[in-house]
């Protein structure tokens, strides 16, 4: 029974990792697409007008990115439990290590970045109102989303 | 399980062990969900932090069950080499997810 529940924590583990993947990867399809829009764009605006615009999007790839390495850093955790040999733990305690120090450097970037520009850090990282909202805003003429 | 199983101290470790498995799974898909419906990366991530301490404490707790049947230096070693990365994972999350709800409350603030 005890190696059953090893062989599901190791499913599950492989299936938080691919979850982190799937995540690492939209942001990065998503952050590559919106870059290429605002490099299209350099020639219809200055790049003092582009710059906040470049800031806020690495601030959501950012955070994109923190979240993804969470998920992976869970996936280590679960890991624990299956790691028999004096290499296996070695290797995890070392990936740990290195996702653990990775995750705390970009979250210093982060804060600096919010740091510099405290009205995009909210944009980037509180949901955007929806269309019905919008509708909802305009109705009763009041421009703050933050209460929804 | 037969009786002669109740005293099982591994597996009453690893049963333990693996609820907080179960728990880290289901507060990482909380978090999932939370992130897919409201787009709110910082909530997710504190719904994940809060989700891997808690989880790691089931972890440590069946860890610490485990020493009861320690024999060989071997053993020990291996033990305390597991003990050390949750509990420094641990101290980590724990720091992380106290950041999380500082901001999260210094946001509320704001607004």
């Amino acid at each position: 029974m005890e190696s059953l529940l090893k062989l599901w924590t190791g499913y599950f583990a492989s299936g938080v990792e691919g979850i982190a993947a799937v995540l690492i990867a939209l942001a990065a399809i998503q952050a590559a697409l919106q870059a290429l829009v605002l490099f299209i764009k350099r020639g219809q605006g200055s790049i003092q007008s582009q710059e906040p615009q470049t800031e806020l999007l690495r601030l959501r790839l950012g955070r994109w990115l923190a979240l993804a390495l969470e998920f992976e850093l869970g996936a280590d955790i679960l890991r624990t439990a299956i790691a028999p040999t004096w290499n296996e733990i070695g290797q995890l305690a070392a990936i740990a290590t290195i996702r653990t120090a990775l995750n705390y450097f970009l979250q210093q970037e982060i804060d600096r970045a919010a740091h510099r520009q405290p009205d995009h850090a909210l944009q980037a990282s509180h949901p955007q109102p929806t269309k019905h909202e919008q509708w909802a805003d305009r109705r009763t003429g009041s421009s703050d989303h933050a209460h929804h | 399980m037969p009786i002669t199983n109740l005293f099982d101290v591994t597996l009453w470790a690893a049963l333990i062990e693996f609820g907080g498995a179960l728990l880290i799974i289901g507060y990482l898909l909380a978090a999932l969900l939370t992130v897919l419906h409201t787009r709110d990366i910082q909530l997710a991530r504190l719904q994940a932090a809060t989700g891997v301490v808690t989880g790691l404490s089931f972890k440590l707790a069946g860890t610490l069950l485990k020493t009861i049947q320690l024999r060989t230096w071997q053993q020990i070693l291996m033990f305390v080499a597991i003990f050390t990365l949750r509990t420094v994972l641990k101290r980590f999350f724990t720091w992380e997810q106290e950041r999380l709800r500082h901001r999260e409350d210094a946001k509320d603030d704001m607004i």
